[in-house]
């Protein structure tokens, strides 16, 4: 009692052919060659947990907590400090996690880049409430960490690609996205810490996000994940 | 030399860019939803990601493990979130602000009491679950939802009726053959061009009755941006969560706008 497939198509012919988008199509550049390759002994990433926590599997839970809540609570920590709004805010974060479960598509992003950002925008939130700079640390010296970073923690494989992204890009460019990302600093407190003209620093930051996009968005189409 | 693009699509970068790093202005978050409409493939989480993962990326490992108290209460909260009647004991071992966070409440409180009133008086005093698909599906269009229809000329045909800012929706078909549910259900698919990854959403499993209709809410597994069509299966019981007759393009029925 099927239609034909004339009739209809398969699932791409009834999707509208996408707009050009080339302007975003930034080249690639060589890799550095003093940045380290991924272990090559890394384990898999595990599969997603979320799905399952969002039926309510309790184990899943767990799981969750224990593959996340170091990152989620070291997010909390660096800008709300060590204190009882850094634990408050982690409790924060995961209850909107176990309500946005059932929206995560793991065929759209990795899961750690899910959890990442539902944290990043329960925290920004507070951030602004507090309207306070976060706790002051120094910006990450990115190519010695990521050895010593692997070896710790087992979810942070899947962040040395993103370090390796972060290296290949201009100094200057990853200063200000890294104040910006990671210091929660201000376009115009960039501007005044680097000397940079505001329409550098919002030029360096959209180039940055674009450029840590399309280069993830490589190493996941080759399988370098 | 790749001519420049249209002014539209690189102001919507710049606001997605903003979005990922600084707050947005009312009116930028007006322009950025119609920004959004005009281009639906951009992903707006895509520059937001991308910095989250920059941001986990920038922190200095090794980093210390939760705490065996808050891991208590993150287990209590997950308990409370998904069984309700569960009492989150653990949420009042959280730090003590006084009586202006209880103040706090008592106002949240009585603001949900006072929703509560609005929305029971705006559906007429009639709770919203005990509305039959087709009160629905009424409501919906007073409400000026979209209307998806069938553009064949074929005995089976129908409509999906969808609002996008609840994610609620009404399918109703005629002319189906009844199905029996221990051997095939239909599969309701929403092809949604706002998605980066290209694989229609699941819209549900349902049944058809002997007068060869179906008249069922559309419970969407995913948030859906900007459908394009709504298309319809044969599948196993219980459905499937990737279509084969999806890929080979046999469609009980398609549905556009």
């Amino acid at each position: 009692m099927s239609v034909p497939a004339t009739a209809a198509g398969t699932w791409a012919a009834l999707l509208p052919p996408p707009e050009p988008d080339e302007r975003f199509d930034l080249p690639a550049p060589a890799p550095r060659p003093d940045m380290p390759p991924p272990r090559p002994d890394a384990p898999p990433a595990p599969p997603p947990v979320l799905p399952r926590v969002a039926r309510g599997d309790t184990t899943a839970v767990r799981e969750c907590l224990e593959r996340y809540g170091r990152l989620v609570q070291g997010l909390a920590r660096k800008w709300l400090g060590g204190g009882a709004d850094a634990a408050d805010a982690v409790q924060d974060i995961f209850i909107e996690l176990w309500k946005q479960a059932g929206r995560y598509d793991p065929r759209a992003s990795p899961e750690l880049a899910f959890v990442a950002l539902v944290a990043r925008r329960r925290l920004i939130d507070r951030h602004r409430r507090r309207r306070s700079r976060p706790a002051e640390q120094p910006l990450v010296d990115l190519t010695p960490q990521v050895d010593e970073a692997v070896q710790a923690w087992e979810v942070e494989d899947e962040l040395t690609p993103v370090r390796a992204v972060l290296a290949e890009l201009p100094a200057d460019q990853r200063r200000v996205l890294l104040l910006a990302v990671s210091d929660g600093a201000t376009h115009p407190e960039i501007a005044e810490t680097t000397g940079l003209p505001l329409g550098t620093v919002k030029t360096h930051i959209r180039r940055g996000l674009l450029f840590v996009r399309e280069r993830l968005g490589e190493l996941n189409r080759g399988g370098a994940r | 030399m790749t001519p420049p693009p249209p002014p539209s699509i690189e102001r919507l970068y710049d606001l997605l860019t903003q979005q990922a790093t600084e707050p947005l202005t009312p009116a930028e978050q007006q322009e950025l939803r119609e920004l959004q409409v005009k281009w639906p493939h951009v992903d707006v989480d895509d520059l937001d990601q991308a910095a989250a993962l920059v941001h986990l990326a920038s922190l200095a490992g090794p980093l210390p493990a939760l705490s065996p108290d808050l891991m208590r209460r993150l287990e209590a909260d997950a308990a409370a979130h998904f069984d309700p009647k569960a009492t989150p004991r653990e949420r009042a071992d959280r730090p003590r602000r006084g009586w202006l966070a209880a103040s706090g409440w008592l106002v949240a409180a009585c603001l949900l009491l006072a929703t509560g009133f609005l929305v029971w008086d705006r559906w007429g005093r009639t709770p919203p679950d005990a509305r039959t698909p087709a009160e629905q599906r009424d409501d919906l269009l007073a409400r000026g939802a979209k209307r998806f229809q069938s553009k064949d000329k074929q005995p089976r045909g129908g409509d999906v009726v969808w609002d996008g800012t609840t994610q609620q929706g009404v399918l109703t078909l005629t002319g189906l053959t009844p199905n029996d549910p221990a051997r095939m259900q239909y599969q309701l698919w929403i092809v949604d061009a706002g998605r980066a990854h290209k694989e229609p959403v699941d819209g549900g499993v349902f049944d058809v009755a002997a007068d060869g209709t179906a008249v069922v809410p559309v419970r969407p597994a995913l948030a859906v941006r900007t459908p394009t069509v709504f298309a319809v299966t044969e599948e196993p019981p219980g459905g499937v969560v990737v279509s084969e007759a999806g890929k080979r393009g046999e469609f009980v029925v398609v549905l556009a706008e």
